[in-house]
Order: C-alpha cells, then sequence, then structure tokens
C-alpha cells in the first residue's frame, strides 16, 4: 500500500507537466487557457496531498473538543483556497482578453497572430 | 506609531485608496481619481522612505498580529521583513508610481478611475513582494502584481497588438507563477513552514542537500526569473513592454522585472546559500544571465519599434545583474544594485520620452519618426543623455555601479561583456536620438522596407513636447540617474543596500528575534581614473556604433563574417515569434537547463 501514498504527487506532476506541453500544443487559445488552469490543477493536489494523513478529520474544531484524533494540515488547505481564488480572477481576465484577441483579430488561432514578431 | 506598523501599512496603503476608488470611481471625475491615486502613492512613497531610512540600520521585522514564533522556533505567522534593499525598492517603486501618475495626467485622454485603481493594485503587489519574509505571499503578491499587470498592458483593449502582447505576458507570467507555487509546496512538505527564515533555519541544519530541495529551488525559482526576464524566460517581456502605455512601461522596465532578480536572491541567499553547493547556482546565474544579455544586445540592435528597443536593452541590462548576483559577493552584488538602479530610472525616463514622441507623431517607428522631432531640443537633450547614461557616461550613476562591480570581481570576460553590452544597447539607443530628433543619416535605409512598428496614440490632441508634465518626470528621473554617480552618500547607501542581500543568515537571525546590524561592505563605490576612461571609451564607442547605424550600417569586414551575423540576427528574431506555444516551450526547456546547470556545479 506504501507506493499508493506517492499516487498523488504523481498525479499532481502529470497535471502540471501535461497542462503546460498543451499550451505549448493548443491551435486555440480557450484551449490554452483551459490548460493553464490543468497545471493550476496540479498544484492544489501537490498542496492537499501535502496535507492529507491517513486516518485523520477534517481541520474543524469546537470549543468543547479534547480530540486527539489526528488533524489534515489546515494551512495547504487555506493555501488551496486562496489559489483557487487567484486562479478564478486570473482564468477571467485571460477569457476577457481572449475575446478581445478573437474580436481583433479575427481568430483564436495562435498561430494566426502576428502582430509581434521580432 | 513604530517602523514595525509602518511596513503593514505601506501594503495597505495603495491598496485601500484602489478599494476606495472602485467604490467612488463612477462619481469621481478623472482629475479626482488623479489626485487620490498621487495622494496615495505619495504616502506610500513616504512610509517607504520611513522603512529604508530604518531598515538601514537594522532589519525591521513585523509578525502580523504578533504571531511570533515561540520557543520551538516555529510559527504560523505572517512576516514581514524590510532590509535596506527590501524597503528601498518598495519605495522605488512607489515614487516611480508618482511620476506615472504625474506623467499620466497629461498623457491620457481617456482613461477613468479604472486605470488607477489598477496603478495602485499593480503598486500594492509589489510593495508586498517586496516585503515578504512568507514563500506563499510572496507568491500571492506576485500573482496579484501579475494580474492588474496584465490588464493594465491591455489597457488598449481595441488594439491588436496590445491584447496579443498581454495574453503572452499573462500565460507566460501564470504559469512561472504556478510552477513557483508547485516549488514553495514542496518545501512546505519537507520543512513544515513558508516563512523565509523559519525554513532557512531548519534547511542549514540538515546534512546534505536532497534531489527533491534542488527541484524544489529550480521550481521556486522558475516564477521569479520569468518576472526578471533572464534567457530563456525573457520572451513576454518585449511583447508586454511594445505594447503597454509608456507610464506603464516605465513601472515595468523600471521596477518589476528587477523584482524579480530580487526574488531569486532573496530566496537564495536566506533559504538557499549555503544548502544548494554555490558552484552551481553560480554556474546557472551566470550562463542565463551572460546569454540574456548577449541575445538583448543583439535583439536591441535589430529594432526599429522604439518601445521594443529599450524592452530589449532592458533584458541585456538585467542579464548582467543576474551574473553579477550569481558570484554572491558583497561587493559585487552591491554595486549590481546600484547599477541596476541608475539603469532603472534612466530606462523608465527613456520609455516616457517615447511615449510624447508616439502622443505627438503618431508614431512608434524609428524610420516613420525621422527628422520630426527637431524641433524639439529640450527633449532631444534628455533622450541623448539617456542613451549616453545608457553607455556609461561619467557621471551618471550607471558607470559608477559598473565599475564597482568590474573592481570587486575582476574577471576579464565580465568587463567584456559588460562593456558590450553598453556599447550596443546604448548604440541602438543613440541611433534612434539621431534620426528622431536630429535627422541624422540616411531617411530611407535598408530596413524600410519592413512594415512599420505601429501603435495607437493614447490621446486625440497632439500634446506639445516641451510641456512640464512630460518634462518634468524626465528631469527628476534622469537627475536622479545623475545624483546617483554624484552623490557619495547616494552611492554608499544604495551599494550597502545591495550588499546587506547577501548576508542571508542575518536575515533569518533578525526575524527569529536575534537582530543583527547590517554588515558593513568594506570598500565603497568611488571613481577610480579607469572607470571615467572606460565610461568616456565606451560612451564614444557607442556614439560611432550609433553614428555608423543611422548611416544605414553598411557591413564593414569579411563579407564571410558580416554573413555570419546577419544569419544569427535573422536567426535570433525568427526566434522572438509572439507564439505563446513558442514561449511556454522556451519556459519549459529553461526549468530543464537550470536543473542540470545546477547539478553541474
Amino acid at each position: 500500500m506504501r507506493s499508493m501514498a506517492y499516487f498523488p504527487y504523481f498525479v499532481a506532476g502529470w497535471l502540471m507537466v501535461m497542462g503546460a506541453v498543451g499550451i505549448v500544443w493548443s491551435r486555440n487559445l480557450v484551449r490554452a487557457i483551459v490548460c493553464l488552469s490543468v497545471t493550476q490543477s496540479g498544484t492544489y493536489v501537490l498542496l492537499l496531498a501535502i496535507g492529507y494523513q491517513r486516518h485523520a478529520v477534517a481541520p474543524i474544531l469546537g470549543a468543547q473538543d479534547e480530540n486527539t484524533r489526528p488533524l489534515v494540515d489546515p494551512v495547504v488547505q487555506a493555501m488551496t483556497l486562496t489559489d483557487i481564488v487567484v486562479s478564478a480572477g486570473v482564468t477571467a481576465l485571460l477569457l476577457a482578453i481572449a475575446v478581445q484577441v478573437a474580436r481583433r483579430h479575427r481568430t483564436t488561432d495562435p498561430d494566426q497572430l502576428s502582430t509581434l514578431t521580432g | 506609531m513604530t517602523v514595525r506598523q509602518v511596513l503593514p501599512l505601506t501594503v495597505a496603503m495603495p491598496l485601500g485608496m484602489a478599494a476606495v476608488l472602485v467604490a467612488i470611481g463612477h462619481h469621481a471625475g478623472r482629475r479626482m481619481s488623479d489626485v487620490l491615486t498621487l495622494l496615495a502613492a505619495v504616502a506610500t512613497t513616504a512610509l517607504g522612505c520611513a522603512a529604508t531610512l530604518a531598515a538601514s540600520h537594522q532589519r525591521v521585522v513585523s509578525w502580523l498580529a504578533g504571531w511570533s514564533p515561540g520557543h520551538d522556533g516555529r510559527s504560523v505567522g505572517l512576516l514581514l521583513e524590510a532590509d535596506a534593499l527590501g524597503a528601498g525598492i518598495a519605495t522605488l517603486a512607489a515614487a516611480l508610481t508618482c511620476l506615472a501618475v504625474v506623467y499620466g495626467w497629461r498623457y491620457f485622454d481617456e482613461i477613468a478611475w479604472q486605470y488607477h485603481a489598477l496603478l495602485l493594485v499593480f503598486l500594492a503587489g509589489m510593495e508586498g513582494f517586496a516585503l515578504s519574509g512568507d514563500l506563499f505571499d510572496m507568491f500571492v503578491f506576485f500573482e496579484l502584481m501579475g494580474v492588474a499587470g496584465y490588464a493594465l498592458t491591455a489597457l488598449k483593449i481595441e488594439d491588436r497588438s496590445a491584447v496579443q502582447g498581454s495574453l503572452n505576458f499573462a500565460v507566460v507570467n501564470s504559469l512561472g507563477a504556478y510552477f513557483s507555487l508547485g516549488g514553495i509546496a514542496l518545501l512546505y512538505a519537507d520543512i513544515g513552514a513558508l516563512q523565509l527564515p523559519i525554513i532557512g533555519q531548519e534547511l542549514r541544519t540538515r546534512p546534505n542537500p536532497t534531489s527533491f530541495v534542488l527541484a524544489a529551488f529550480v521550481l521556486t525559482a522558475c516564477g521569479f526569473l520569468v518576472k526578471a526576464a533572464i534567457a530563456p524566460f525573457h520572451f513576454w517581456l518585449a511583447d508586454a513592454h511594445a505594447v503597454a502605455p509608456a507610464p506603464v512601461c516605465a513601472l515595468f522596465s523600471g521596477v518589476m522585472v528587477e523584482l524579480g532578480l530580487y526574488g531569486v536572491a532573496r530566496i537564495y541567499f536566506v533559504i538557499f546559500d549555503g544548502v544548494l553547493p554555490g558552484a552551481g547556482f553560480r554556474l546557472a546565474l551566470t550562463v542565463l544571465g551572460a546569454v540574456g544579455a548577449v541575445v538583448g544586445a543583439l535583439m536591441c540592435w535589430q529594432q526599429r519599434h522604439l518601445k521594443r528597443l529599450l524592452a530589449y536593452s532592458t533584458i541585456a541590462h538585467i542579464g548582467i545583474g543576474a551574473l553579477t548576483v550569481a558570484t554572491g559577493s558583497a561587493a559585487a552584488v552591491g554595486g549590481a544594485v546600484l547599477y541596476l538602479l541608475a539603469h532603472a530610472v534612466v530606462k523608465a525616463s527613456l520609455f516616457l520620452m517615447v511615449g510624447g514622441l508616439l502622443n505627438r507623431y503618431r508614431s512608434i517607428d524609428e524610420i516613420a519618426l525621422f527628422a520630426r522631432a527637431r524641433a524639439a531640443r529640450p527633449l532631444a537633450v534628455a533622450y541623448l543623455c539617456g542613451g549616453a547614461a545608457l553607455a556609461g557616461l561619467p557621471p551618471f550613476g550607471l558607470a559608477l555601479g559598473k565599475g564597482f562591480v568590474e573592481a570587486s570581481l575582476d574577471t576579464p570576460w565580465v568587463t567584456l561583456l559588460v562593456g558590450l553590452v553598453s556599447v550596443v544597447t546604448a548604440g541602438a539607443v543613440l541611433r534612434t536620438g539621431l534620426r528622431v530628433f536630429l535627422g541624422l543619416g540616411a531617411r530611407e535605409p535598408a530596413e524600410a522596407d519592413e512594415p512599420p512598428a505601429k501603435e495607437q496614440p493614447d490621446v486625440q490632441r497632439r500634446p506639445a513636447l516641451d510641456h512640464i508634465g512630460l518634462l518634468g518626470p524626465v528631469a527628476v528621473l534622469l537627475g536622479a540617474g545623475l545624483l546617483l554617480g554624484i552623490l557619495p552618500t547616494w552611492s554608499r547607501a544604495v551599494t550597502a543596500a545591495g550588499a546587506g542581500m547577501v548576508d542571508g543568515i542575518g536575515y533569518v537571525q533578525a526575524a527569529l528575534g536575534n537582530p543583527t546590524p547590517a554588515p558593513s561592505i568594506g570598500p565603497v563605490p568611488i571613481w577610480r581614473p579607469e572607470d571615467v576612461i572606460v565610461g568616456l571609451v565606451t560612451t564614444a564607442a557607442a556614439m560611432a556604433l550609433a553614428l555608423w547605424g543611422a548611416r544605414g550600417a553598411r557591413a564593414v569586414g569579411p563579407r564571410r563574417i558580416t554573413d555570419a551575423v546577419a544569419w544569427v540576427g535573422r536567426g535570433l528574431r525568427a526566434a522572438h515569434s509572439g507564439h505563446l506555444g513558442d514561449y511556454v516551450a522556451w519556459l519549459l526547456a529553461g526549468v530543464g537547463v537550470l536543473g542540470v546547470l545546477l547539478r553541474l556545479g
């Protein structure tokens, strides 16, 4: 079972690399932006995997909880939430810019955008 | 109010005013927004000055809400820590924002509170990034600065190239930021802390560095290297600078790019110095910095789009900064900071001048602008002074910083490279100055068959080029560049601030409650006779190169060599394709190269 413990890290690395490779291969800007989100999803998985412990409970403590059971790490969960907020902002802005690119250039194919070369 | 409380305020002040502008922006007029933004920026500058003064004696440490580490040296608190360099960069960012607002008063027609709010959020991001002592906060402020920056780049949302440039900038920077976050997560997995000093303390007690720590450094540094535009992470920079409005470019080149290098140096010296093999870090940053310097200089010379030309010059100069930081020598880093600061103010002033040309003559193209600004005498003088300052004309601060770096490193190839980069980039700037302001050289040179560079101007009317709103900020910036070379107190303070950066252990100890005074740097920058001579020679060489370029750059020398040079130039231009996928591929390759170089060292 021990090898299973590495599985989430593998998934995280896979998502991050594949997202980046996806941007390289994208023929559509919206697809590239979604690939960027895939890369970021890799960071969520990574963060949550780091905080996970087997048989631990959610880090919610009541007033009279004398809980001796282990808790999963709340810090990485807070980081993941922040990360999601950042991602929502960035993705929204990127999609807005992509819409504007589509209007001005009449295409969303990065290969057809040619205003900035050299 | 103590200095400790000043640190959070430098972030809260611009952020708070941005919120106010968003709330009342619809009712406040344009001038009201200008005034409120200027007030916030001035207040932030004042706070930054106070923090810098205090931090130049002793590091200022602020554990927010008093969550300082307990007996076990652990804390979940957030840390802001200012050393002289961090606080100084925060002050520079605020001061440049003040000038950008003053300049924008006349520069823009149709902006409203959104622009002002974005500018303040951008400032808040830079302040937070410069002062944060917490890795995750650095990531958050990095993204805050990023998002505001992407939006500011795409300000001319109707412009075809503006949207494309902004998109390239946004995707490449965000991807870098996510890799950084991955690295930060790895460090947290290993150490269980996010604060730089606690991680640094813990890692130094470990016997041997693992590949895991190396991977964490590569990933974390990746995002900051993207921001610093170190080759091969630099491709977005020219696109973003080419399309962003001039005052935003001044902020980008003046402080944002430098912040990237600052981030790399900060995490290296506080966390990884003495943990990773130093030779690997030196090798990696030296190679990437040198490649960036050469590529930036060659690309700079080939541009006719004035802002793109200045952007490539920034890439070249930051490359020099990177290879100096790589040495880890306190004196050299101090010299590099003086050099980069003087470069920042001069480059910002050049961007503001080019913005003036764009608004007046509706063009950003060197050849289309030929001889058109002949009447603008004061601006011509300022532009040529700026170009000469880049070349290393004494007594500008650039030459002093450069001389100090060369004296403390004493490596001939660095001296040669710095000289070449200065001559080529300044030669390109001076060439455009000679053509545009003096009408020297050929009106229809060989490169005229390329399509001209285009950009929408930011105003309907055509503002004069001798207006105080343009000349004032330009004079302030060039004056600052000059004073950095002339006033020994200034150059000494800047060098000392830079040298303090190397003292990672001092940073760690200050945060854990054992403050140590900043170490003395030993030698201070002075004008040695040989620096003056070298400065005059490089300036003369840049001028000669500029004249040769303005006359049409007719090839001299054996055919085979000139053909090879032209071939390299064309290849480099083809590599800077403006294609998003290509840039991301280069970024991935860069991560690999960085890892290999760190291992090799």
